[in-house]
């Protein structure tokens, strides 16, 4: 081998090393490229799942409309009494502002509302006896003035005098504290 | 004359031991391939180096793009279960107005059936411990009998209020006692306080 080839190898090196870096520098773009329409790929996979999820909340929010309305409605009344002191407080207000006669009153916590948010309850059993319109008006004072009040158990029966009745009663009132304890 | 053409100078020096045989003409081919692949290679480069980076700013895109969607998608999920916990606490509450109906009007309106000369001597409503929608009605009267009854229940159910399980039982004195399951027909209103 002398110069000459010498010089022929050198440059056909020098083209296969040209021709590598093309090779090479066209591998890479090709896989760029890949890798952006992955992306891409992924980016509109991710659009259609929000518009399928756009629309499935959508759905939701028409069929639980009635249902958020009458629990936002209903939720303040629920959440009146804030502690089995504070309903005691409002039954016996109830009591002296009506003018009845309260022969007997019991109070004592409970747990069995239905509702899972608002675990305990105050039971209220009291012993009314007055007059029949006066204390049928105290029971819907009650009941419209703590609307999430449940009268459990409610037995009218004769009192002493011919206008009056004798009205035992059970009520029970959800309680925030309880909810606020468990929490 | 002769001699002098036949004198031949001859060169004396030798061939260079050094000097090789020349290269095949196609050989010539190499330099103009060189150049212009140099030349092709340096286009080329470029013209991927372009891609590479259009294409890199396009990852980059989308890559952004999917995040902003996905942190769309998990603010619509979370809207989501949230609505989804407020319907099921929303349907407990139902539950609870539909066992929490006032009952006021109700034994107003028994009172009221009462027939003249007729006496109800005990009125009971207690609800069901563990379906408090069942409101248990026993009443008893002195007197009256089927009509007083058909009465009452006729008032009873103009409340909304169906009668189960009844049960009715007569006594030798005229007296009549009336036992039954009430379940409320209607649905349970929007709120009572808009009733009273």
């Amino acid at each position: 081998m002398n110069n000459k080839h010498l010089a022929c190898f050198v440059l056909m090196m020098f083209l296969v090393i040209e021709l590598y870096a093309v090779f090479m520098m066209h591998s890479k773009a090709s896989a760029m490229k890949q890798e952006a329409a992955d992306g891409q790929a992924a980016a509109e996979t991710a659009t259609s799942d929000v518009n399928i999820k756009k629309a499935a909340l959508n759905g939701l929010k028409v069929r639980t409309e009635p249902l958020v309305l009458f629990l936002n409605e209903w939720d303040p009344f629920l959440r009146q009494v804030s502690s089995a002191e504070r309903g005691e407080q409002l039954i016996e207000a109830l009591i002296k502002q009506a003018g009845v006669m309260c022969i007997d009153r019991r109070y004592s916590k409970g747990s069995a509302t239905g509702l899972s948010y608002l675990p305990g309850t105050l039971s209220a059993s009291l012993l009314l006896e007055d007059d029949y319109a006066r204390t049928l008006q105290w029971l819907g004072d009650l009941e419209s003035s703590l609307p999430a009040s449940r009268v459990m158990t409610c037995t009218l029966s004769k009192g002493q005098n011919s206008n009056d009745v004798r009205m035992q009663l059970t009520v029970e009132l959800p309680l925030v504290e309880a909810a606020v304890a468990a929490k | 004359m002769e001699a002098k053409e036949r004198r031949i100078c001859h060169d004396l020096k030798t061939d260079r031991i050094d000097i090789g045989k020349p290269l095949p003409g196609i050989a010539r081919l190499l330099p103009v391939g060189f150049y212009l692949l140099s030349l092709a290679t340096v286009g080329l480069c470029l013209l991927f180096a372009y891609e590479m980076k259009k294409a890199n700013f396009e990852k980059l895109a989308a890559e952004q793009e999917k995040t902003e969607q996905e942190a769309v998608s998990a603010k619509l999920k979370k809207e989501s279960t949230e609505l989804e916990a407020q319907a099921k606490k929303a349907e407990e509450v139902k539950k609870y107005v539909n066992s929490s109906q006032p009952v006021q009007e109700l034994l107003m309106a028994i009172n009221r059936s009462v027939r003249t000369g007729i006496t109800m001597s005990d009125l009971t409503l207690a609800r069901e411990r563990d379906d408090a929608s069942k409101l248990g009605f026993s009443v008893k009267f002195s007197g009256g009998g089927q009509q007083q009854k058909e009465d009452t229940l006729a008032k009873i159910s103009a409340l909304g209020y169906r009668p189960y399980q009844a049960e009715e039982r007569r006594g030798k004195a005229g007296e009549f006692d009336y036992r039954a399951l009430l379940l409320r027909t209607e649905k349970p209103v929007s709120f009572k306080a808009a009733t009273n």
